[in-house]
């Protein structure tokens, strides 16, 4: 043994150590110490000890947080991906599904070449196309459609904007075609907030972790979900340190969540509320803070509108009457109202729980208008209007939520509009037009980057009613349930370390932008998406005046704002752009006319709502109980007792990748938690499959007694249903997909009634 | 001399196992290799209830069980303390897995692919750095290391639970934690040398974390 004077003391002192230099001494090396030196041995090889490494910055694509990564490329082939440790988000950190999404790429069920349904939809039979028949194939019929019905009886279907390319893919083509008619997700992420914040105050308010006293997490798991890392955290790297540092500093982090949630675990203060019940307990704090009179006297008489009738509509909402509603005590509610209204420097994150419910745009609502009286908005520590957040006027690129700006503006009103008027997009609503006929039934749809069969409620009257369409393109990475079920045609599409994109990241120093980089040739000459939208584009006569024709000018074309362009971002792939500033209320940086106050039509923080008003929805946040609760609905409480929840889990984003076998080892089977009580009841017993069933169908999961959940709830994996996965186990059968928000289309996936029994 | 070490604070790891993604991708396993795990545990009743965690891998022992129970002195010790082991003089003979009291060897009985349609273009280009019938684990991600980077759990951690670097240096971070100390090893009692601390402020039994299995 080689061994160092310390090491050999080390070794000598326990008694291990002894028995390990005795066992050394009977070992066929013994007559030659010096064989064990490292020096004798071979030399430790990897592909990063051989070198020859090309490391390529980038940005992750897998869920929304966008981390940046680098990939290190060897012969042309990714040997691995790390985190980018000079990207001021992440600096160098990456989840699961970042560190294996490599395996995506050499995937073998990947599909690389197009094909053409040649059985019925569902049958998985295909026929392979080449590139340019594909191309033709679609034009004509997309040509026919438009020419014998019209260009609205094109639907489009972007799936979550995990990637800006997502987000924007085909929209100029969209425009140009002449259709307003999408039909997505939105009512499944945060939009529906939005348009709760947007129509209160203006913007999507980011939290400033880094700065705050006080921090409240309502509905919101961030240590799964890894959000944060849309915050930068300036001490320390990690997209999750920005909060675990405030604990640090003795900050108390409060999360609101029925579950003991991976963040509920962690946080000083975990507070459990009954599913689908936060409006209640929002509007009770908003009555401490009144009652109490801890508002914020200046900002509310100088930018609130509406604070008379607010104060009248809260009389009703005593913490007394929340603790009926909400199984959180008075005392609590009325302490955390004081706590938070006390503290200058307090933010509160609304999570997806809220958009996940039957009545989250207004329960949104209520927690807006708690931030605004009590002076949190756009202040250190509070809920900021940071640059490049929706909402703030100095944008940098071209594009916001709801899509990448088009050179052609189409004046048709959309659709659905005539049932969801402030949130048309989402996929409920087409759904409706397609099973009532009015106004018209659609003719095609095209789908990018999304599983819509399934990840909507009611996953079944989606298939049968997309079925109805005579043309559906499905564009993706592989043969998901949507693909199989639905697309005449499929397109493959490129991972995004085979094409350019970028990211921009609010912060509190600026836009942080970034270049997603292209790190590999695309697998088995897979086109790009730009490449296919402009190809599309020129069969159909749409391409003159074009604002780019590949990707590298689309880069440049979409940082028109601030004038950055691809050659400036490929010189340096990160980089910041303009300066933040506090209280732009009082500046006029918060208004595109750069007067002074909110981009409201009043110009004022709307607690009784404008825009509500016009379109017919209540302006003042009335709590309505969830629609699937024993409040709602007594006789269906009675048969299904149980609230299931949908649990989204670190390793998959949606219902991406469950065929990736490095995140599937870590998380193989849909798991449901269960309190111990409602096991025994049942007969239930641990690591069994169990049976959940609703009005609306069944579906099987692997049964965990935990007690991180109340007697009555379950938390229930949501995202499982793909032909790889087990098709018999998406919650979303569970769910109704009718009864929705009646802003938002929102369904009741955080508070659904079911049984449970043996599988 | 050099000392490699890592510290891993408890309080701030949620569980989310990108250190052992990150370390299968890094390292190029094969399926029936691992080097980096999390066993994690519920205790407690509804609401008083906790989940705790803890990642582990090869505690680079200081006088390291595995290398004495190595028949042919396949397992090694670098100058920094770090315990590798030589695929041309191993054997797949596995005392050192008996030996260790820590799960973190692995016989790679076969290169088998993570998928069952057989080996990706990925595995192609990093298989041959493996050899079957050998014995494998943590290295502390000696190839980062000898070019100045942080081992892949490290670098990669969202939670910026894990610290690396020269416990013989009192300048490090992983010094100064162990100096503070608060600092435990698993299985204390037995008084072993490792290379692998662990903090915490709550109360988190590491012990039975570390026996209770996945």
């Amino acid at each position: 043994m080689d061994l160092t004077r310390r090491q050999f003391a080390a070794l000598a002192s326990s008694a291990a150590g002894a028995a390990a230099l005795g066992m050394a001494g009977c070992s066929p090396s013994k007559g030659d110490a010096d064989s064990e030196s490292s020096d004798e041995h071979a030399e430790y090889r990897t592909p990063v000890s051989e070198g020859n490494i090309t490391k390529v910055r980038t940005a992750c694509g897998n869920c929304h947080n966008n981390c940046g990564m680098i990939a290190n490329v060897k012969d042309g082939v990714i040997v691995s991906l790390e985190g980018d440790p000079e990207h001021p988000h992440g600096k160098g950190s990456l989840c699961p599904k970042g560190q294996a999404f490599l395996d995506v790429v050499y995937a073998p069920d990947r599909v690389t070449k197009p094909l053409k349904r040649a059985g019925e939809r569902g049958e998985g039979k295909w026929e392979e196309m080449e590139w340019d028949e594909a191309l033709d194939y679609i034009a004509e019929r997309l040509t026919d459609i438009k020419e014998n019905y019209g260009p609205e009886y094109l639907c489009y279907s972007n799936g979550a904007p995990v990637q800006n390319i997502v987000r924007n893919a085909f929209w100029e083509f969209y425009a140009r075609f002449g259709t307003p008619n999408q039909a997505a997700v939105p009512n499944l992420c945060f939009v529906p907030r939005l348009v709760a914040l947007n129509t209160t105050y203006g913007f999507r308010n980011e939290d400033d972790y880094n700065n705050a006293d006080f921090i409240i997490l309502w509905g919101s798991n961030p240590f799964a979900s890894m959000r944060p890392s849309s915050f930068m955290c300036y001490e320390r790297k990690g997209c999750l340190s920005s909060l675990i540092d405030a604990m640090d500093r003795g900050v108390d982090v409060v999360v609101i969540d029925p579950i003991c949630s991976e963040t509920a675990n962690k946080a000083t203060t975990w507070i459990p509320i009954r599913p689908g019940t936060d409006g209640a307990m929002a509007l009770a704090m908003i009555y401490t803070v009144i009652k109490e009179d801890l508002y914020d006297h200046d900002f509310v008489e100088q930018w609130c509108q509406g604070f008379d009738e607010l104060s009248a509509f809260i009389e009703q909402h005593t913490p007394e009457w929340a603790e009926a509603e909400t199984d959180v005590a008075a005392q609590t509610i009325a302490d955390l109202a004081r706590s938070y209204a006390t503290t200058p420097r307090a933010t509160i994150h609304d999570g997806n729980n809220f958009a996940l419910q039957t009545n989250c745009v207004q329960a949104t609502r209520a927690i807006a208008i708690l931030e605004a009286i009590t002076g949190h908005l756009d202040v250190e520590g509070g809920n900021c209007c940071f640059p490049d957040v929706i909402g703030n006027p100095k944008a940098v690129e071209m594009g916001n939520s709801a899509g990448i700006k088009t050179t052609v503006t189409v004046d048709t009103p959309p659709l659905a509009s005539k049932y969801y008027p402030m949130l048309a997009s989402g996929m409920p609503a087409t759904l409706k037009a397609i099973e009532t006929g009015e106004s018209y039934v659609p003719k095609a749809m095209m789908m990018y980057h999304t599983n819509g069969a399934i990840t909507q409620a009611q996953p079944q009257r989606t298939i049968e009613l997309l079925r109805k369409l005579d043309f559906i393109v499905v564009n993706d990475l592989f043969i998901t349930e949507t693909a199989l079920q639905l697309a005449d045609v499929f397109i493959p599409d490129c991972t995004f370390l085979e094409r350019y994109d970028y990211r921009t990241y609010p912060s509190a120093q600026g836009t942080v932008v970034t270049l997603r980089q292209q790190a590999i040739e695309p697998r088995d000459g897979i086109m790009n998406t730009y490449d296919f939208e402009y190809a599309l584009a020129e069969r159909m006569g749409l391409a003159e005046g074009y604002p780019w024709t590949n990707q590298e000018e689309f880069i440049t074309y979409a940082f028109t704002p601030c004038g950055l362009t691809f050659e400036d971002l490929k010189a340096n792939p990160t980089q910041i752009v303009g300066t933040h500033e506090y209280r732009k209320y009082e500046t006029g940086g918060l208004r595109p006319d750069g007067e002074p106050g909110f981009n409201t039509p009043d110009g004022k923080v709307d607690l009784v709502n404008l825009a509500f008003k016009k379109n017919g929805y209540d302006p003042l946040p009335a709590y309505v109980p969830p629609a699937a609760s024993k409040s709602a609905h007594p006789d269906v409480a009675e048969q299904y007792p149980l609230v299931g929840i949908n649990r989204r889990v670190v390793y998959y984003a949606h219902f991406k990748y469950r065929n990736n076998p490095y995140l599937r080892e870590v998380r193989p089977d849909p798991v449901v938690l269960m309190n111990p009580a409602d096991a025994e009841a049942r007969s239930l017993a641990d690591g069994s499959w169990i049976k959940l069933t609703s009005p609306f169908g069944e579906a099987k999961f692997l049964l965990q007694v935990s007690e991180r959940v109340t007697a009555g709830v379950l938390w229930v994996d949501g995202g499982w249903g793909d032909p790889w996965d087990y098709e018999d186990s998406n919650l979303n059968v569970l769910v109704d997909g009718t009864d929705l928000d009646p802003v938002s289309q929102s369904p009741s996936l955080h508070s659904f009634l079911v049984e449970a029994s043996k599988a | 001399m050099t000392h490699y070490g890592m510290t891993i604070d408890l309080d701030r790891c949620v569980g989310c196992r990108a250190c052992s993604v990150g370390c299968t991708m890094h390292n190029g396993l094969s399926k029936n290799v691992r080097y980096s795990f999390v066993n994690e545990q519920e205790s407690g009743a509804f609401p008083d209830v906790k989940v705790d965690y803890l990642p582990h891998a090869c505690m680079q022992c200081v006088d390291a069980l595995c290398m004495a129970a190595c028949p042919t002195g396949a397992t090694y010790q670098t100058d920094e303390g770090v315990v590798l082991v030589d695929p041309e003089t191993c054997i797949g003979c596995q005392s050192c897995v008996t030996a260790c009291p820590y799960g973190a060897r692995t016989l790679v009985s076969e290169l088998e692919p993570n998928h069952e349609e057989g080996e990706t273009a990925y595995e192609e280009a990093v298989f041959p750095y493996h050899k079957a019938n050998t014995v494998e684990k943590c290295t502390f991600c000696y190839d980062r290391v000898a070019l100045g980077e942080q081992p892949v759990c490290v670098a990669t951690c969202p939670a910026h639970a894990r610290r690396f670097g020269d416990l013989d240096d009192p300048g490090s971070d992983v010094a100064k934690i162990v100096a503070e100390g608060n600092a435990h090893t698993v299985f204390e009692s037995n008084n072993m040398a490792l290379s692998v601390y662990y903090t915490y402020e709550k109360d988190i039994d590491i012990d039975a974390l570390m026996t209770s299995g996945e």
